[in-house]
């Protein structure tokens, strides 16, 4: 199954736990799973290298086959970049997330 | 294509989040989605006639402006509009009951909530 999943909330929130932890388990069983980061949610895929680093596993779940996309329009508006972002994190637009919306089985959406 | 309805929680104007969510409902067009936009709780003051670039929030009436050429449907929660006296809703926004809310948050196959 296909799993598509939108993420508006920041790393600090709740909502980057749930699906930290709902993309994972979802992984684990055999199913695809795509993210879609927009708002603040786009502080999930950047970079930072410190042992301080609020709690986001992105990294991890691209390793363990996610793919994940951010909308560029709101990460431009808070200065980031493509260099500032996670490698494999690819730089999207609302018409990706309309054709993951269509090619998912299942959407969830946390913001 | 996919019944999608983008629910809008918040006031409007007290947040760019609004405008995200018309942004994208307009994006969720594109693959040809049925895409309802839904204006419940504080979120109903998005079916007034605001006037947001006067405080300069441009973006939500780029969208508004697109919204009939693209087929978005706009709703607002009858309840949430109650404690007004002389609601003046927009022309293209339907007003529909809690029940009907309900109905089409049930029908919908991706919800989204702002």
């Amino acid at each position: 199954m296909q799993i598509g999943i939108l993420l508006t909330s920041s790393p600090e929130h709740a909502n980057t736990y749930t699906v930290s932890q709902l993309s994972s388990t979802f992984l684990k069983a055999g199913h695809g799973v795509q993210i879609f980061l927009m708002d603040d949610g786009v502080y999930n895929a950047v970079k930072i290298p410190s042992k301080n680093r609020l709690f986001s596993n992105l990294d991890q779940l691209i390793a363990q086959g996610a793919k994940a996309y951010l909308c560029a329009v709101t990460a431009e508006a808070r200065g980031l970049g493509q260099e500032d972002f996670l490698d494999g994190v690819e730089l999207s637009s609302q018409y990706e997330l309309s054709h993951l919306v269509e090619q998912s089985d299942r959407f969830l959406a946390f913001g | 294509m996919k019944q999608v309805v983008v629910m809008i929680r918040r006031a409007p104007l007290t947040t760019v989040l609004t405008g995200e969510a018309l942004r994208m409902s307009l994006g969720l067009t594109l693959s040809d989605h049925q895409v309802t936009v839904m204006y419940v709780e504080d979120g109903a003051y998005g079916a007034l006639d605001l006037k947001p670039e006067q405080i300069g929030q441009p973006g939500i009436k780029q969208s508004l402006d697109l919204f009939e050429g693209m087929r978005v449907r706009q709703c607002v929660e009858q309840e949430a509009l109650e404690p007004w006296v002389v609601p003046l809703l927009r022309k293209d926004v339907e007003m529909v009951n809690r029940q009907g809310v309900i109905d089409l948050i049930q029908e919908a196959d991706v919800v989204f909530s702002f």
